[in-house]
């Protein structure tokens, strides 16, 4: 259910007869969702009671409590947002890279060729393990944590874009042979629509990568952002600020996913057809 | 108009590759539907390729209108077996429309067009479908649509209508006959089955069992149109092709029972 | 969403030594421009990053950080697997236990590990326990999700001729449901160990003292950028050799899973 509601509920709102389908496709969605929260709340609040150390594992109350708190003075929102503003810019940026690279390295096969021992080897090495070298690169401000974002989706759109132009089937490219397309015709009418689905599976993969990694960054080196946050929460042995800046991690990027899956559908809907 | 001339075809990479041709002699005359008959593996498809121009062959020539083809062109156009070449992201109509996009033909004279070749194939009303919508008889009819469009003087068509239910074949062979008549093109069609072939075929070449395969023989199938099944002169065609047919499809059956047994060695 | 994207399994041939010269040009080229153009702070060249691979090699500390994340990686990645496919199998034969958990784990997916950490640290103090769970966690998902996706891709005739041949509902989760999805289980469980290679540098993040996360982080406070290259390299090529070793044993004892 949870990977079909966005998009069934973006052509349910399509339609004229829409809006109550869109209803009922949301109140299905509450239950589905609801009740197994209700019951993850309910059991968190047994096990905090049983561990019986409020300061070590706090109740669902007592972080609801902490929680509405840091959101009345603004420090989620602040941490929040810079954490997002980081991500969203550094998102948007390798994307874009990570889609024109992928195109043509998958276009060319002696460049893909020439590529893929690098690409084997940096699959271990992504992320995290960039941010050392970008501190010393680009200092300790923010430009470090957003290349650090635009480098690891730029790797994982490259990926899937390179995937995607693999896969696109002989008989379209002979088809526009037979209507004596040129190279760049075959490029922009053929190639580019059948593989923006890859790319756009790869932008959602690494959205959910950013998030990991931007967390990561901020504990490493930052002054402001959820990581942070989370990090100073754990140095203070506040456990339910650590809870909150986890919840809000999994919100957002919830939220993230969800917006650009919706996007996705929206605006390239038709990119995703099959036969 | 169309000319096989000694045409031999290995797949490149080392002279230890078998051929799939060889010695490969057809000749196709105007207007003409003349069909390839062949069991599996023979290379039939692989003739389609060559005169497409999707592969060159090795040695040989294929001309057409006297002038050797050097790739693929508007005027061969292919109707491929199964839907993978239709692009799923456009509509049946700029499906249709895609090859005169491609020639630069401005918008609203395009989108006329492809309406009134939607509409001689029978499918008015659906234009604005994707192919993931349709039936797999529609799909074959945008196929068919898409090529006549262009008015491409010459159709290759490889084995369509393998992937669709007897009775939408049977609905297909007949408008492809009917469609035929009406613009008068040259069609190469390849197939495996023996009833489709002198349903519709001008002439029709048997080829031999692969591997180094070649036209056995080419027989001319002379009914009028429209030709029914059950008339005695169809089982007389029937049994004429079944005879040639029959010891190239053993030959083709002992061929892979061998290649398994060395494969297995 | 399990299935990312993986590298082929080639056989070497055209693609092998354009590689292999690729990666040649690359090193040259790194070595001239290191050289050149930066200072050993900003980009040590190659060698000065080899003679201090030599160095720690010879007193032992690189198979010190080598010893302590490979520890780390592979108890974490077999708990985590057993894990997965325990909880991917049961989510995949039994709706009820589908139904309640998808939701859960649709949530936790954006948490991300290192978020874990924190609370761990807490919870289990700053030994190997936090930094093994860590990984557990990483690779858990991973398995699970990829376990999920290969029940649900058997095909429903397959069940049906097992039910057609009187199999209990237990026979069936053993002898069709389990081997039919050995192979995304596998797929799986190789994603999980690239992303255990990427978690291990958060999971030596606080309170290490060895390892080659610890290694790349804590070097860039005194300006030994040679080193951190020195563990994204010695990182780099484990896991590479850990992935064709993976590969090499599926091909051997799995084959017969129809898998690449």
């Amino acid at each position: 259910m949870s990977t079909h509601t966005a998009p069934a509920l973006a052509s349910a709102m399509a339609s004229p007869r829409g809006v109550s389908r869109a209803l009922r496709l949301l109140g299905g969605g509450l239950l589905t969702y609801g009740l197994p929260i209700a019951t993850f709340l309910f059991l968190w609040e047994l096990w905090s009671d049983a561990y019986g150390v409020p300061q070590l594992f706090p109740s669902p109350r007592a972080t609801a409590r902490t929680f509405w708190q840091i959101v009345a003075d603004g420090t989620l929102l602040h941490d929040a947002a810079t954490s997002m503003l980081r991500i969203v810019v550094g998102f948007l940026i390798g994307s874009a890279i990570g889609a024109l690279l992928g195109l043509l390295i998958g276009t060319f096969r002696i460049v893909r060729e020439m590529l893929d021992p690098y690409v084997n080897f940096l699959r271990f090495v992504s992320g995290v393990a960039w941010i050392s070298i970008f501190i010393v690169w680009f200092g300790i401000g923010e430009i470090s944590k957003v290349v650090l974002i635009v480098y690891t989706t730029c790797f994982g759109v490259l990926l899937n874009t390179v995937a995607g132009v693999a896969a696109v089937s002989r008989n379209k490219l002979r088809l526009a042979q037979c209507f004596g397309a040129s190279a760049t015709q075959i490029f922009f009418w053929v190639t580019l629509p059948s593989t923006t689905r890859y790319i756009l599976t790869g932008m959602r993969l690494s959205m959910a990568n950013a998030f990991l990694v931007i967390v990561a960054a901020e504990m490493v080196q930052a002054d402001s952002g959820l990581g942070f946050a989370i990090m100073a929460a754990r140095q203070f042995l506040a456990p339910d600020l650590i809870f909150c800046g986890m919840i809000t991690l999994g919100v957002l990027g919830l939220l993230s996913d969800r917006m650009l899956m919706l996007a996705s559908r929206l605006l390239f809907g038709r990119y995703y057809r099959h036969n | 108009m169309i000319r096989f001339e000694g045409v031999g075809f290995r797949f490149g990479g080392g002279s230890d590759r078998p051929w799939v041709l060889s010695d490969f002699d057809l000749r196709i005359a105007h207007g003409e539907f003349h069909l390839v008959l062949g069991p599996s593996g023979c290379g039939k498809t692989t003739a389609l390729n060559l005169l497409a121009g999707f592969e060159q062959p090795t040695t040989g020539a294929i001309l057409v209108d006297e002038r050797r083809i050097t790739g693929a062109g508007v005027d061969r156009i292919v109707i491929f077996q199964g839907d993978d070449s239709l692009y799923p992201w456009l509509t049946a109509i700029e499906n249709v429309e895609f090859g005169l996009r491609v020639q630069g033909v401005p918008a609203a004279g395009r989108r006329a067009k492809a309406r009134e070749y939607l509409a001689m194939v029978g499918l008015s009303g659906h234009e604005s479908k994707f192919p993931g919508e349709l039936s797999g008889g529609m799909k074959q009819r945008i196929q068919i649509a898409r090529a006549l469009v262009c008015q491409s003087p010459v159709l290759l068509m490889d084995e369509p209508f393998a992937a669709v239910d007897a009775q939408t074949r049977s609905m297909l062979q007949e408008e492809l006959s009917l469609i035929w008549q009406r613009t008068a093109c040259t069609i190469f069609f390849i197939t495996h089955d023996i009833s489709e072939a002198i349903l519709l075929a001008d002439r029709i070449s048997v080829m031999q069992a692969g591997p180094a395969s070649r036209i056995k023989e080419t027989i001319a199938v002379d009914m009028p149109r429209p030709r029914s099944p059950a008339s005695a002169d169809f089982a007389h065609y029937y049994q004429r092709v079944h005879a040639i047919l029959a010891g190239e499809v053993q030959r083709a059956a002992r061929t892979e029972r061998e290649s398994q047994k060395s494969k297995s060695a | 969403m399990a299935a990312t994207v993986l590298p082929s399994t080639r056989i070497p041939g055209r693609g092998f030594v354009v590689g292999a010269l690729a990666l040649v040009a690359g090193a040259i080229a790194w070595e001239i421009l290191a050289r050149r153009y930066f200072t050993p702070v900003r980009l040590p060249p190659l060698s000065q990053i080899w003679d201090r691979a030599v160095e720690t090699a010879m007193d032992g500390r690189l198979l010190q950080h080598i010893g302590a994340s490979m520890f780390r990686i592979l108890a974490g990645f077999i708990v985590g697997s057993v894990v997965g496919i325990v909880l991917g199998l049961a989510m995949g034969a039994f709706a009820s236990v589908r139904r309640f958990l998808d939701p859960i784990v649709n949530f936790l997916r954006f948490i991300p590990p290192i978020a874990w950490l924190s609370p761990f640290l807490i919870w289990f103090g700053i030994g190997e326990t936090t930094k093994v769970l860590l990984i557990v966690y990483t690779v858990t998902f991973m398995v699970m999700l990829n376990t999920l996706a290969g029940i649900v891709a058997i095909p429903r005739n397959r069940i049906r001729v097992a039910q057609c041949l009187g199999a209990s509902r237990l026979q069936v989760f053993f002898l069709v449901m389990t081997p039919a999805s050995v192979a995304y289980i596998l797929t799986g469980m190789r994603i999980a160990m690239t992303n255990a290679f990427v978690t291990i540098v958060t999971a030596e993040m606080i309170a290490a003292q060895a390892g080659l996360g610890y290694l790349i982080l804590v070097s860039k406070n005194f300006g030994g950028t040679d080193l951190i290259f020195l563990g994204m390299i010695t990182l780099g090529i484990l896991g590479f050799l850990t992935d064709r070793a993976f590969v090499y044993a599926i091909r051997r004892y799995a084959h017969r899973y129809h898998l690449q």
